[in-house]
């Protein structure tokens, strides 16, 4: 990301997360996926502000297309990717 | 005219409905994004026994319900299906409202019909104890449930920023004997690497589901009972076990010589909403003629409507028309289909059925979904999830249109769960905290410059 600075007032406004089904303020929608934004940022904030012109202005045109374009990864493929993380944690901690 | 329509407990269903045998278009196993190949049984066993990974994958159009999770389900099942009588004379359309009351569970939700299974297939394969994720704890509870009941232990990683507004779920979780922990945690690798980057992290879905399958993956070695991992939405299997809704909503309407013109479920990973419409989506492949609708929320109205909704809302969850950098192949084209159910979490049975345009995907915004919901409470009594309420303005807007078009029409939804632990949200909804803004159409404007580039949705 060029630029992380964000101001208020969107850290005031709440909308409800439908993934998480609670409040969420847009500083959470923008660091979701482990510090990028969430998929689903730009539909749910749209309504708020122009959200796809913040993101425009503060990822390069790469990062937005990673983050808002590619096809999202199956659940299946994410569990996969999961157990491969998990199984190097393990390895590390056991050469250790 | 009976309000209530109750089956026997000798009525229950005795097999689950899986889809998989009737879809149109077979669905495509998952490739491993290390090999390429289709994802096998083995690259699941980490994480779920082979028992559930067997239903995950199979073809078989109906799988018998064990007697033992039967038992289980006696305990709220068979649902009451209602007729909203009260609601119908308030909205004064030509249409009989029916709903599956599924907020009867221990849990509130549908959640338990496949947290009950989910758990007793890991407990006859050996497993002692499972990890999940959970946001704002409906699936936790559910989980917590359905592990107390076959004396497994449950382990949930709840999103901080959940965990910490939402304490109820949390007590529910409790009381259940499950141990619930803020995510991220210090208990895993994948929670102490995000804390020591951010101690204040308020946590995130994606983080919770690192640590429940770390957790799960390293039980053995890290000397914890044999754990496996839980997913309460979105996969086959999950699917398969919530069709006991609609597969128990056919045999109650049938008692009062009643069928639905229209089937609506809310959709989030698309596991109520397939439970109760699955069953009537086999009818429809078969030639009956019903609407079949999952109902997903969306910011503002404007998105609903025209070409804003169509080009700007679809393609931005969906155009594939570039490159997979995460599974290092580049170019994976295929057809792009209006519906905007293809997030980051949507069941890919109910994907298919929305691209082979048996299913309508639509969106309602925040402030409908929630007077819906303050509708219903005001006729019906029921104070829904918020969730639900999403199903509830999509059935509204259908019985208007019914009165507009002067047809007749019986509608099904599916009622998922009660709003009880979230009172909070509608305590925001009449505090005017929760909006829904007209984008001005300057905005709208650059939106759609930003997008013209991008190819166009191919209908059909
Ligand atoms: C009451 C209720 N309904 C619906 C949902 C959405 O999930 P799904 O689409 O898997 O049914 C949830 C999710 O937590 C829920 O709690």
């Amino acid at each position: 990301m060029k630029d992380s600075s964000f101001s208020p007032p969107f850290e005031e406004t709440e909308i409800r997360c439908p993934r998480l089904g609670g409040p969420v303020t847009f500083g959470y929608c923008r660091i979701e996926r482990q510090q990028r934004p969430c998929q689903r940022a730009i539909k749910c904030w749209s309504g708020h502000f122009d959200v796809a012109a913040f993101f425009r202005e503060r990822l390069t045109p790469d990062e937005f297309d990673a983050c808002f374009l590619e096809q999202p990864l199956s659940k299946v493929v994410t569990l996969i990717e999961l157990i491969e993380q998990a199984r190097k944690t393990l390895e590390n901690k056991q050469k250790q | 005219m009976p309000v209530k329509i109750f089956l026997n407990e000798d009525e229950i269903p005795r097999q689950w409905y899986n889809i998989a045998a009737d879809m149109p278009n077979p669905m495509q196993p998952p490739l491993h994004p290390g090999t390429m190949q289709p994802v096998g049984p083995q690259d699941l066993a980490p994480v779920f026994p082979m028992n559930l990974i067997e239903q995950e994958v199979s073809q078989e159009r109906w799988i018998d319900i064990p007697d033992e999770v039967l038992d289980k389900y006696l305990i709220w099942r068979p649902s009451p299906l209602y007729r909203a009588v009260h609601l119908e004379k308030f909205l004064g359309c030509p249409v009989k409202i029916y709903y599956k009351n599924e907020g009867v569970s221990p849990a509130g939700s549908h959640k338990p019909n496949t947290a009950i299974p989910q758990a007793y297939y890991n407990k006859v394969f050996g497993i002692k104890r499972i990890a999940t994720e959970t946001g704002a704890g409906q699936w936790g509870s559910a989980l917590a449930f359905a592990c107390n009941q076959f004396g497994l232990e449950a382990k949930v990683y709840m999103v901080r920023v959940s965990y910490e507004q939402k304490p109820y779920r949390r007590l529910m979780m409790n009381t259940w004997g499950a141990t619930c922990i803020p995510s991220p945690s210090t208990e895993t690798e994948a929670g102490r690497k995000i804390l020591s980057m951010d101690p204040n992290s308020p946590g995130s879905l994606g983080i919770a589901i690192s640590e429940a399958v770390e957790d799960a993956v390293t039980s053995e070695a890290m000397g914890r009972p044999l754990t496996r991992y839980s997913l309460g939405s979105v996969l086959n299997h999950v699917l398969l076990h919530q069709t006991v809704i609609g597969l128990e909503a056919q045999k109650q309407l049938a008692k009062v010589g009643d069928y639905p013109d229209i089937v609506i479920g809310c959709a989030g990973g698309g596991s109520n909403f397939a439970g109760c419409a699955f069953p009537f989506v086999r009818d429809k492949i078969a030639g009956k003629k019903i609407d079949i609708i999952a109902v997903e929320p969306t910011s503002c109205p404007t998105m609903t409507k025209g070409r804003f909704a169509y080009d700007f809302g679809d393609t931005v969850q969906m155009t594939p028309l570039l490159p997979m950098h995460t599974l290092g192949h580049t170019f994976v084209p295929e057809p792009i289909h209006a519906g905007g159910l293809r997030y980051h979490g949507m069941a890919p049975l109910v994907s298919q059925l929305v691209m082979d345009g048996i299913i309508e995907a639509r969106a309602v915004p925040q402030l409908e979904t929630f007077n819906a919901g303050v509708t219903w409470a005001r006729s019906e009594g029921f104070i829904s999830a918020p969730e639900t309420n999403h199903a509830l303005a999509a059935l509204i807007q259908e019985a208007h249109k019914a009165k507009e078009e002067g047809k007749e029409k019986t509608i099904l939804v599916n009622w998922s769960g009660h709003g009880l632990v979230d009172l909070a949200a509608y305590d925001a909804f009449f505090q005017g905290k929760l909006s829904d803004y007209d984008l001005p159409q300057s905005a709208i404007d650059e939106a759609l410059k930003a997008i013209e580039a991008f190819p166009k949705p191919k209908l059909g």
